[in-house]
């Protein structure tokens, strides 16, 4: 698992890497934690290398709307790939969370 | 030792007896009598009062007898029969003495009771005689009762008593020790004599006293103590040390022994002797003192023999000799228990087995040649008195000792150094002499040099004179050896050290720093405090420096640095010695290399010209064998007349050293025939002096008849492509035309072909399109691969056709696979191209118009988003004409020679308008664009056809018509890299400060466009040349492997491959042989890496797939299986044989009915046989070499039986070859540990043993592929049980994870399935881990996975708290997002993604969940 962020104005862009799961998700919501400590709340995280996700993970994901909605903020999912996708479909988390074809659009949906 | 025997004294009493009556007697008197119940108990008085012992008589006031029993009347002789109702005084003998004193006794007034005693004369007897009263109820005297009891035995007994007692007085007063006699209470109540002189006081002063005040007040305690013993226990106390104290207070110490004194079984006092020891106490202290004293010094003296015995003691290494003398110590002191002790030389310890650190220690420095080496530490490990003298609870003796040993232990080290060096230079001596390899001399003096002072750091440096720096091949730190580094000549010690050819010591570093020649630079992992270094000098002097460093300040002195000259000395001859035996070995291996593999004809001549040897290729050529070459002058036997002269010459040239002399030439052969060939010459030198020249010839008829006939093929072929309409052309990899046809001569308008030919393709090309020619060859080039067609525009001789537009296609020249050149035919599309190019301006014309500040956004946006630098700034020329009023813009960077500026774009708003792109405006008499480069400042120029400072462009802007223009500088980081110039649309304009402004703005956004394209550019193509060619590398060998693998009845097959990083030659093929139901295994391993070896592993490949399509007979399996290998490896080596390519290969042919495996192995990892409990019980060993060597290489097949259960497991050497992070190999040893168990299935091994190789390998990079393939023998038909076993800890989920999604897939599930189980099994077991084992020791998970019946079936069974997936929680998947929680998820997953979850508890208490799923 790899993760990087990146400035767009406002916009945080988290750009991760490999399988969200018990393994990693430790390291992923404290990653996410400290940025939203730092006030960054507007979030897009890019999705499009994930190639895997469990339940372990939509308890990240969970974490970071909460914490983000909060404030104001939210974090929005970027390139979602299909095995990613079935898995926020089973939970029901398309409905409680935002997904965007790519990272532009993702971005923009915050204007 | 005296004792005190109890056995002497007869048990006596002093005390006097009062009554004669015995407690028992004086108690049945009672009962009789006092309580009167004769009366009432008539039967009382037969069996009490005649058995009585005394005489018993009971008379009325009468003296009439009552009552008596048989004993009266015997003792008062009376002799009636029936005595009662007589009068006593009748009955009695009155001359019988008792009985006459009875009755005058009782003849007198008896008032009271009457007692006495009286022996008759004749008898001898002595009676007691008791009258007393008898009463009644109302205590009115009724009569007497009369006892006579017979006591003459008592009374002698007591006679004698008193006798003894006298004679016992008599020896206690004699006696020397005090004795006494004490009540319980401790008075006393007798002593004798020697107490009273003992304690000088008189009797009368001492009888009544209390014991204590005899005592010393520090003895009360425990005489008390041991009195109270005497009371308790009834018994003796032996004799114990104690003082006493006399009347004139002096002191004496006495033995005491106390025995009790009982009446009955009382103890009623003591009776104690004392005897006076203090004489004795005195002289057996004194004893004891010089004995312990002694004792000391003999235990120090054993110390210190200990030691040199232990020197003595032959081959005894001096770590064995400090760890004795260690263990010794302890010995030597006071209290060897609790004493124990340690040495520390240098970085080694010595210590006795009890060691541990206390607060009471002392310790002594060892000197050796007055260095402090060492100490010697000695701690108590309890707490001990203090002794008065300073060295706490230690002995002034002990300090001394510790000295001594110190001292000598400092001699013995010392000596042993001594030897040691003397070794060290032996040994370094030896090796120098022994060994030529520099690597190994330099490794032994540092090992030596370790032997015999404090090595830290080891460093050999040498310098190399070409880079002028110095070079560290050797670098120990603390043991370790460090990668060999560079560090410039002026940097450290080492540099000074060579630079000033002297030596050079420190002896502490970090104090001496301010003084020092140089600036110590520390490599080490600490800073280093000590120094010495020596140049070594070689014969041309300092050749680098030898130094050992400490991490402790002053640990050299000045033995060391003599040391390490003579090591430096011996270090410096070796390194030459190696320097030049390198340089002998290499020519001399260059020389049999070459004459052995040459592919041409070799003479080596010595300095008279004469033969000395020649290769094969050479007797081949000329038809001399070696025997009638040798000797011989070569110019005499291949020459001719005619070119005898000639040959000549070229041998004096050689022989005066000139280098490679090449002609062409004829020379004759043995025969007389004779032979085109060429030849070079070179000189041969070993060290600085030539030793003969060498010859190589190279037959060059075939070369000669070949080019002429090329030549002769050309030209027919050539008129062909002159016959072509469309332009032809060849070039060379420079891009020169090497030949054009006649219509590519008319397309560029030049006079002839000749003049063409020649020139570089770029004169014939338009600027326009230059780059995308350049990049395009290059393409052609590099990758040897016609590249698409693309666009091209001449550049015509007479300027005219400017937008002719034709598209070329390009294809390399290809010679011996090398790019030789390009050759490339045009077709002219001028008329589509202008039609796409009118289309194109209209839409862009209508896309570019917006404001300025939009223009600085979508400029930053270009910039941030594009790297591809020419599209930036062609688009960003383009803004610059819409923003500004303008006629064109164009951007300009410096060239690298600095001495230009290159337009690098350019647009114009005129379409007719001249292209300037890629033009070079030279800087030299531009001194506008100077200024402005230099300045960094934007300048309008008014008129620049005529101003001076564009001078050196005049021609160009009178050309074009520029007359006002802005120059605007482009700044990256601070510098100038170029610049933009704007010429307005209208002469006479002059720009506004606020365009000047928003064109600077423009200009730096630029810039740092231009800045990233180019730092990205350098960085891209570096990763892309390596990265294409593993790409390739790794699709062709992915495209080999097969895509399914065979079904074989009985049987399963499992695979694995993991490609490594950089592509590798491994691969594996199984399939099933025409026309039969026989399967073929193939295993291999291409030598080398890289495409190369892909290319070479899909040959293999190919060619045992293509000779394995012969028709097969039963009867001759092993023949056509040796046929495969044997046609393999002659293809290979007789077609491919300049490659130098070869595979190991195991090839194997599976009869699936018998389980009879024949097999080839060329040289491959032997495969391994496992039977079904896991034992490794056959090795597959070669069988012959590697395929692909030479052409008749011998193979051979040998057969193996596979039965039920068992596995054969194929495999390359990247497994045992994978390293850890330190570079350990997984090794073979390791590999047969993992697979030597027992397997559910061929797939479950390899996921385990892939596991295993994966931890190993961590997150290094996979050095080589890792190929596998196992096939297992079923026991049942259904046998198909595929499990994995791992503890249940989160490191471990991951696997069990990929467990189930890789079962799945070699299941052939499709990867909806397979998803389901990955997500399902990482669920599962999560949850096992987190709840089913919490606070608990993890347990085991284990997971089965079958197929069957058209359904999947995983269980995964663990040993955790019984938890049923109904248990769980279901979550609200509608809710909101503030209500929504991850708990239960992944259960529900679970029965999502399953078509049936069941729980169930095993018969040994397990949890066993069971998913399954329909296929």
């Amino acid at each position: 698992m790899e993760i990087q962020d990146k400035q767009v104005g406002e916009v945080t862009i988290l750009t991760l890497k490999g399988s969200i799961d018990a393994m990693t998700s430790p390291k992923i919501t404290e990653y996410i934690n400290e940025l939203v400590a730092k006030g960054h709340i507007r979030l897009v995280a890019n999705f499009s290398a994930v190639d895997y996700t469990s339940s372990a993970g939509l308890r990240v994901l969970l974490g970071a709307i909460k914490d983000t909605r909060a404030q104001s903020g939210d974090m929005r999912l970027a390139g979602v790939q299909p095995d990613v996708l079935k898995v926020l479909n089973l939970s029901g988390f398309t409905n409680i969370l935002k997904l965007f074809e790519d990272t532009d659009s993702a971005v923009a949906s915050y204007a | 030792m005296h004792t005190f025997c109890l056995a002497q004294f007869p048990p006596v009493s002093r005390t006097q007896h009062r009554s004669f009556f015995t407690v028992t007697g004086a108690a049945f008197a009672w009962v009789i009598f006092g309580g009167k119940i004769l009366d009432v108990v008539p039967l009382a008085h037969g069996t009490i009062v005649q058995k009585l012992s005394t005489g018993i008589v009971v008379l009325n006031l009468e003296k009439t007898i009552l009552d008596i029993n048989l004993v009266a009347t015997n003792i008062l002789g009376v002799t009636a029969k029936n005595s009662v109702g007589s009068s006593l005084l009748e009955l009695v003998d009155l001359n019988q003495i008792i009985a006459k004193t009875v009755v005058m006794t009782l003849e007198k007034r008896l008032d009271q009771d009457q007692e006495l005693q009286l022996t008759d004369p004749e008898t001898g007897k002595t009676f007691h005689i008791l009258i007393s009263r008898v009463e009644d109820k109302h205590d009115t005297r009724t009569g007497w009762l009369i006892q006579l009891r017979d006591i003459s035995q008592r009374t002698q007994a007591e006679a004698s008593l008193a006798t003894t007692q006298q004679a016992f007085e008599t020896i206690l007063e004699t006696l020397h020790d005090s004795y006494f006699e004490s009540d319980p209470a401790g008075i006393l109540t007798y002593v004798n004599t020697a107490f009273v002189n003992n304690w000088g006081v008189s009797k009368q002063d001492v009888v009544g006293k209390h014991f204590r005040h005899f005592v010393h007040r520090k003895s009360i305690r425990d005489i008390f103590e041991g009195y109270r013993t005497v009371y308790e226990t009834k018994r003796a106390q032996r004799a114990s040390e104690y003082s006493f104290i006399r009347r004139d207070g002096s002191e004496f110490i006495g033995e005491i022994t106390v025995s009790p004194i009982f009446e009955g079984d009382e103890v009623i006092g003591t009776r104690s002797l004392i005897r006076d020891i203090t004489a004795r106490v005195k002289a057996e202290g004194a004893l004891r003192e010089t004995t312990r004293t002694l004792g000391e010094r003999v235990k120090e003296l054993d110390c210190l023999y200990g030691i040199s015995a232990l020197v003595e003691t032959p081959e005894i290494t001096l770590e064995e000799i400090l760890q004795g003398a260690a263990d010794l110590i302890p010995l030597a002191w006071q209290y060897p228990e609790i004493t124990c002790a340690r040495i520390i030389l240098r970085e080694q310890d010595f210590k006795t087995k009890n060691y541990a650190d206390s607060a009471w220690n002392m310790s002594a420095d060892i000197l050796a040649n007055g260095i402090k080496s060492g100490v010697v530490v000695v701690h108590y490990l309890d707490e001990m008195l203090d002794i008065d003298d300073g060295e706490g609870p230690f002995l002034k003796e002990e300090r001394s000792l510790i000295n001594a040993i110190a001292e000598r232990l400092g001699q013995i080290i010392e000596r042993h150094r001594q030897a040691d060096r003397m070794a060290t230079l032996y040994e370094v001596g030896l090796a120098t002499t022994s060994s030529l390899d520099m690597e190994a001399v330099l490794v032994t003096i540092y090992e030596q040099c370790r032997r015999v002072m404090n090595v830290d750091v080891f460093s050999v440096a040498l310098y190399d004179e070409e880079s002028k720096d110095v070079e560290y091949p050797i670098f120990f730190d603390l043991g370790q050896r460090i990668e060999p580094f560079r560090l410039p000549l002026d940097t450290g010690f080492a540099g000074w050290i060579i630079q000033n050819q002297s030596p050079f010591r420190c002896d502490d570093v970090a104090a001496e720093a301010d003084q020092l020649p140089a600036k110590m630079h520390h490599t080490g992992g600490q800073k280093t405090r000590a120094y010495i270094g020596e140049p070594l000098l070689g014969r041309d002097g300092a050749i680098g420096a030898l130094s050992v460093q400490s991490y402790r300040a002053g640990a050299y002195n000045e033995d060391d640095m003599q040391l390490l000259t003579t090591l430096a000395a011996q270090a410096a001859a070796a390194i030459e010695n190696a320097q030049l035996y390198t340089e002998i070995l290499e020519q001399k291996d260059l020389l049999d290399g070459l004459l052995k593999h040459a592919p041409f004809a070799i003479a080596i001549n010595d300095m008279e010209s004469k033969i000395r040897v020649v290769n094969s290729v050479f007797e081949t050529l000329f038809g001399y064998a070696q025997d009638d070459a040798l000797g011989k002058d070569l110019d005499d036997i291949l020459s001719t007349p005619e070119i005898v002269e000639s040959m000549r010459a070229i041998s004096k040239k050689s022989l005066k050293g000139e280098q490679d002399t090449y002609a062409e030439g004829k020379r004759k052969r043995k025969d007389g025939t004779l032979v085109d060939v060429e030849l070079f010459t070179t000189p041969y030198y070993i060290g600085d002096q030539q030793y003969g020249y060498m010859v190589f010839y190279n037959d060059i008829s075939e070369r000669l008849r070949t080019e002429a006939e090329l030549k002769q093929t050309q030209e027919t072929y050539r008129t062909v492509l002159d016959t072509l309409n469309d332009p032809y052309f060849e070039a060379d990899k420079a891009g020169i035309l090497t030949y054009v046809n006649l219509a590519f001569v008319d397309a560029v308008a030049y006079e002839s072909r000749e003049h063409l030919v020649g020139k570089h393709f770029r004169h014939v090309t338009d600027r326009s399109v230059i780059r995308e020619v350049y990049k395009n060859f290059g393409e052609i080039i590099e990758g040897k691969q016609t590249v698409a067609r693309f666009e091209h525009r001449y550049r015509r001789k007479d300027s005219a056709n400017l937008n002719l537009v034709s598209e070329i296609s390009v294809s390399p020249m290809i010679q011996d696979s090398e790019v030789v050149g390009t050759r490339g035919i045009l077709r002219d599309i001028s008329v589509r191209v202008k039609a796409e190019g009118v289309l194109r301006e209209a839409k862009e014309a209508a896309e570019f118009r917006a404001g300025e500040l939009a223009t600085i956004n979508r400029i930053a946006g270009m910039v941030s988003h594009t790297l591809d630098l020419e599209s930036i700034l062609q688009s960003v020329c383009k803004e610059l004409t819409t923003i500004f009023d303008i006629r064109n813009a164009g951007i300009t960077l410096l060239n690298p020679e600095q001495d230009g500026l290159e337009i690098v774009a350019f647009h114009s708003i005129d379409p007719e308008e001249k292209n300037v792109l890629g033009v070079v405006l030279p800087l030299e008499g531009n001194t506008a664009s100077q200024r402005v480069l230099k300045t960094k400042k934007t300048i309008v120029i008014q008129d620049a056809q005529s101003d001076p400072g564009k001078k050196s462009v005049q021609d160009l802007s009178k050309e074009r018509g520029t007359k006002t223009m802005m120059i605007v500088p482009l700044l990256a980081r601070g510098r100038a890299i170029g610049t933009i110039g704007m010429p307005a649309i209208d002469d006479r304009y002059v720009f506004l400060d606020s365009e000047i402004e928003l064109a600077e703005t423009l200009a730096s956004q630029i810039a740092a466009a231009v800045e990233n394209a180019r730092l990205h550019a350098q960085t891209e193509m570096a990763l892309d040349v390596v990265e294409r060619d593993l790409e390739i590398g790794r699709q062709i060998q992915s495209g080999f492997f097969p895509e399914f693998l065979p079904e074989i009845p009985g049987w399963e097959i499992s695979t694995h491959f993991q490609a490594a990083r950089q592509v590798a030659g491994d691969f594996y093929d199984i399939f099933q042989l025409k026309n039969s139901n026989y399967m073929a295994f193939i295993i291999a391993d291409v030598c080398d890496k890289g495409v190369g070896a892909a290319l070479f592993m899909v040959l293999f490949r190919s060619l045992i797939r293509a000779f394995s399509e012969r028709e097969i007979e039963i009867d001759n399996l092993q023949e056509h299986l040796l046929g495969i290998i044997v046609n393999t490896n002659k293809f290979i080596s007789e077609i491919h044989g300049k490659s130098n390519m070869f595979a190991t290969v195991f090839a194997g042919i599976l009869d699936p009915d018998s389980g009879i495996l024949s097999y080839v192995n060329g040289g491959h990892d032997s495969p391994i046989i496992l039977d079904n409990a896991g034992n490794v019980i056959h090795k597959l060993t070669p069988t012959g070499p590697a395929v692909g060597l030479f052409p008749d290489l011998e193979f051979s097949v040998k057969e193996i039986r596979l039965n039920k259960g068992d596995i054969l497991f194929g495999f390359t050497d990247g497994i045992t070859d994978a390293r850890d992070q330190t570079g350990k190999f997984f090794t073979e040893e390791r590999l047969l540990e993992t697979i030597s168990s027992p397997w559910s299935s061929a797939f479950s091994m390899l996921f385990d043993l892939n596991s295993a190789v994966q931890k190993h390998i961590g997150e290094q990079d996979q050095y080589d592929d890792i190929t596998q393939f196992s096939l297992r023998r079923k026991i049942k038909a259904d046998d198909n049980i595929h499990a994995v076993t791992r503890k249940a800890v989160l490191g471990n989920l991951g696997e069990l994870r990929d467990f189930s999604e890789a079962v799945a897939i070699n299941c052939g599930l499709n990867h909806e399935h397979a998803f389901a189980y990955k997500l399902a099994a990482e669920e599962i077991c999560h949850n096992i881990l987190q709840h089913g084992y919490a606070g608990r020791e993890p347990g085991n998970i284990d997971l089965s996975f079958k197929c069957e019946k058209g359904k999947a079936i995983l269980t995964i069974t663990d040993d955790g708290k019984y938890f049923s997936p109904d248990q769980a929680e279901s979550p609200d998947i509608e809710a909101d997002w503030t209500e929504r929680s991850v708990g239960g998820l992944g259960i529900y997953f679970v029965k999502e993604l399953m078509d049936n979850v069941s729980y169930n508890k095993t018969e040994d208490n397990r949890n066993e969940l069971i998913m399954e799923k329909e296929l």
